[in-house]
């Protein structure tokens, strides 16, 4: 499961946020931008910003609709970003364990 | 690369980000239960007070209605954890059908001990059961659970001791408005 390098794209304190909530996430529902950016504790502009990283990278998907005329942004994990996540939290633990030693 | 200490203080921020989302999973995934039978509370609660006379079968089709409702709430949650748990983790399948199985026997089986209650005394029994249920799964990081157990059962004291009338109303609104109330607070993060 480990891999040899870290994830640049996941490993970033943001994203690697964002990550482990949406992993944590266990409901089987996307969840919302506004649920997100508590759960996070990261503002508006910086959740955007690095949202779009991750939906360019196909580690989540973004979607926007409406509920009445209020716009809704729901985010939810791939799995292919549910595998990147897991490996680099398996890439992470060896590390600690003494398997990657630093350069 | 990564070092030693930067992995560290990733895992830590990991554990942190999992820890909050815990406990709103927990929220979340209790809130659709509360507002279902803060409903049967109401209504239930409303026949005792107004058509005494029906409330004894009334109530019966109520908690049917609602077991079929926490059996289908249960269902459709499973079924969307199926699609998206980590790898390696399994639904909890029959635990909550066997939890339910376990506190309608408990139920069952205090009346069968309990000399006969009074519809006044079984009605603040049973919700205050709930209302020290709730504080009990509140006690592991989940505050507003034991919140809303504790404004309920204090509201039922008062009600149970102060009140002759429109009691069963009181205990309704208090009660499952409080439930519904509740379960509208824990959706949100």
């Amino acid at each position: 499961m480990s891999t040899e390098a870290p994830n640049e794209i996941i490993h970033q304190s943001t994203r690697l946020k964002i990550m482990a909530t949406l992993q944590a996430s266990r409901s089987g529902e996307p969840l919302e931008f506004v649920q997100l950016k508590a759960l996070t504790g990261v503002t508006d502009g910086n959740l955007g910003t690095h949202l779009t990283t991750l939906e360019k990278a196909g580690y989540i998907t973004v979607e926007k609709d409406f509920v009445g005329r209020k716009p809704r942004t729901r985010i939810a994990i791939t799995r292919a970003g549910r595998r990147a996540f897991e490996s680099h939290v398996a890439y992470l633990r060896d590390t600690l364990d003494g398997m990657h030693p630093a350069d | 690369m990564v070092d030693r200490d930067e992995a560290v203080r990733a895992l830590q921020e990991i554990q942190e980000v999992r820890g909050r989302t815990d406990t709103w999973n927990r929220y979340r995934e209790t809130g659709p239960y509360l507002v279902l039978w803060g409903i049967v509370w109401v209504v239930g609660n409303g026949i005792s007070e107004f058509l005494p006379a029906l409330s004894g079968i009334a109530w019966l089709a109520l908690i049917g209605a609602g077991s079929v409702g926490s059996i289908v709430l249960t269902t459709r949650k499973q079924r969307r954890q199926c699609d998206t748990l980590p790898t390696g983790a399994a639904p909890y399948t029959w635990h909550w059908g066997a939890a339910y199985g376990v506190i309608m026997a408990y139920f069952i089986a205090s009346q069968l001990v309990l000399p006969a209650l009074s519809a006044r005394q079984f009605s603040a029994w049973m919700t205050m059961f709930w209302g020290f249920a709730y504080m009990f799964a509140g006690v592991w990081r989940a505050w507003r659970l034991f919140a809303i157990g504790l404004a309920t059962t204090l509201l039922v004291l008062f009600g149970y001791f102060e009140l002759d009338r429109y009691y069963f109303l009181w205990i309704g609104v208090v009660g499952g408005g409080g439930l519904i109330a509740g379960g509208l607070w824990l959706r949100r993060p």
